[in-house]
C-alpha cells in the first residue's frame, strides 16, 4: 500500500500561499502528514505538487507534478493513482490532523473496494481527499476526465465504492478534528487551538 | 445471507430505488437476488401456451420453462409466505436479498419518499416498528424526520445508502 500527499490547488482562499508549509503545533502540516503516512505504511508518501520549488520542501520525498495539470482535485487523485501507484491512500496537504490509524483503516477498505472514502458527518459528508484508491480507478478517472467531468467523485459509478462509516471514523477520532482542513488564516488559528 | 426491504407509498419510486441498490451491490461483486411482493395473481404466462396448459390444465405442481438465457418456475403458493422463508427457500446462495413491498414484514427497511406523491412517510417514530427503518431516501430538501435521511441531491447518496443497507440488513443464518 502506498500513500500520496496532494499539494495541488491554487489555495485561492489562502492568498495563493502553500498551505501545507504552515505550522500547526510547531510542525509544518506537510511534515505532520509525512510522519502519519510513514508510520501507517512503513514508507514515505509520494508528494503530488505543481509548485516549482516543491522538491525543496522535503528533499527526501519523491515529487511528481500533476500528470494532467489544471484538473483540480480529480487530477491530483489521478496522478497519485498513476504514479504512487495505486493502491494508494491520498490525503490533501491542508489536513493537519489525519492519523496513521485513519490512513490504515482507509487502506484496509481497499481490500474490498476500488475507492474507499470516509464519512465525516460534516457539511461535506464524504472526504474524497482523504481516501483510498485502487488500480481500477485509473481507467474510470480517465473516462470521467475524457467526458469533462472533473468532480472528485465523477468516476464513482464505474468502480466499487465503499465508505468508512461515521461510527468507524469516530472510533478512530473526532471527525471534526481528523478532517479539519486549513483554508484560511482563521482556520490556521483554529487548528492551533485543536493541537 | 442478508435481507432488507424497500418500502414506500405507491409511485414513490420503490422499484427505481431497488434497481439502483441492486446494481450497486452487483458492482461490489455481491450476489443479489430480489423478491417482489404482489397482492394480485402474477400473470407471466398467457392462456394457451404450452407451459400455461401444463400448469393450468395438467395441474402440475410446478412447471419450469427452461431456456438458454433464463428459467421461470411456476409454483402454486398455498399461502402468502413471509419474505424470510421465501429467501431461505429460493435464495440460499445470495449475498443479499432485496425485497420490494412486504411493508408489514419485520425486516430492516429503506423507505423511498417523493415530494410529488404528496403522501406522508410510512415511517412513524411513535410505532414500535420504527427501529426497523434504516433510512429514508427522498427528493424533498425540506423533509425533516427522526429517521436517518438521505437526499438524492447529496453527493454519494447511493454509496452511503448501500453501505448503510449492507450494515443494517438482517443476517439470515442458513
Amino acid at each position: 500500500m502506498h500513500s500520496a500527499i496532494l499539494a495541488g490547488g491554487g489555495a485561492t482562499r489562502f492568498g495563493g500561499l502553500p498551505k501545507g508549509l504552515e505550522l500547526v503545533g510547531g510542525r509544518r502540516i506537510l511534515d505532520r502528514l509525512v510522519d502519519a503516512c510513514t508510520e501507517a505504511f512503513g514508507e514515505p508518501p509520494l508528494l503530488v505538487a505543481n509548485a516549482a520549488d516543491a522538491v525543496s520542501w522535503r528533499p527526501d520525498l519523491r515529487v511528481v507534478v500533476d500528470t494532467m495539470p489544471g484538473l483540480g482535485a480529480l487530477g491530483g487523485i489521478y496522478t497519485a493513482v498513476r504514479q504512487a501507484p495505486a493502491p494508494v491512500v491520498c490525503v490533501a496537504w491542508d489536513m493537519p490532523f489525519v492519523t496513521p490509524a485513519l490512513l490504515g483503516a482507509l487502506a484496509e477498505g481497499l481490500g474490498h473496494f476500488d475507492a474507499f472514502l470516509p464519512e465525516s458527518g460534516g457539511r461535506r459528508g464524504m472526504e474524497p481527499l482523504c481516501a483510498g484508491y485502487g488500480p481500477a480507478c485509473r481507467p474510470a478517472i480517465e473516462r470521467s476526465l475524457a467526458e469533462g467531468d472533473r468532480r472528485a467523485i465523477a468516476f464513482h459509478p464505474h468502480v466499487r465504492v465503499g465508505i468508512l462509516r461515521e461510527p468507524a471514523v469516530r472510533a478512530i477520532g473526532n471527525p471534526d478534528v481528523l478532517f479539519f482542513n486549513v483554508n484560511t488564516e482563521d482556520d490556521l488559528r483554529a487548528a492551533e487551538e485543536l493541537t | 445471507m442478508r435481507i432488507l426491504s424497500v418500502v414506500g407509498q405507491k409511485n414513490a419510486g420503490k422499484t427505481t430505488l431497488l434497481v439502483a441498490l441492486a446494481r450497486d451491490f452487483k458492482r461490489q461483486g455481491r450476489r443479489v437476488m430480489t423478491i417482489k411482493h404482489a397482492t394480485h395473481p402474477a400473470i407471466v404466462d398467457t392462456q394457451g401456451t404450452d407451459t400455461w396448459r401444463h400448469f393450468n390444465e395438467g395441474l402440475a405442481e410446478r412447471t419450469l420453462i427452461a431456456s438458454p438465457e433464463q428459467r421461470i418456475i411456476f409454483e402454486r403458493s398455498p399461502d402468502d409466505t413471509d419474505p424470510e422463508t421465501l429467501a431461505r427457500q429460493y435464495f440460499r446462495d445470495a449475498d443479499i436479498v432485496l425485497v420490494e413491498g412486504f411493508r408489514t414484514a419485520p425486516l430492516p427497511k429503506v423507505e423511498v419518499h417523493r415530494k410529488d406523491v404528496k403522501l406522508p412517510l410510512l415511517f412513524d417514530p411513535t410505532r414500535p416498528n420504527a427501529r426497523n427503518w434504516i433510512a429514508v431516501v427522498t427528493d424533498d430538501a425540506d423533509l425533516r424526520t427522526e429517521c436517518r435521511t438521505l437526499r438524492f441531491m447529496d453527493t454519494m447518496w447511493l454509496s452511503l445508502l448501500s453501505s448503510l443497507a449492507w450494515e443494517h440488513a438482517k443476517v439470515l443464518e442458513p
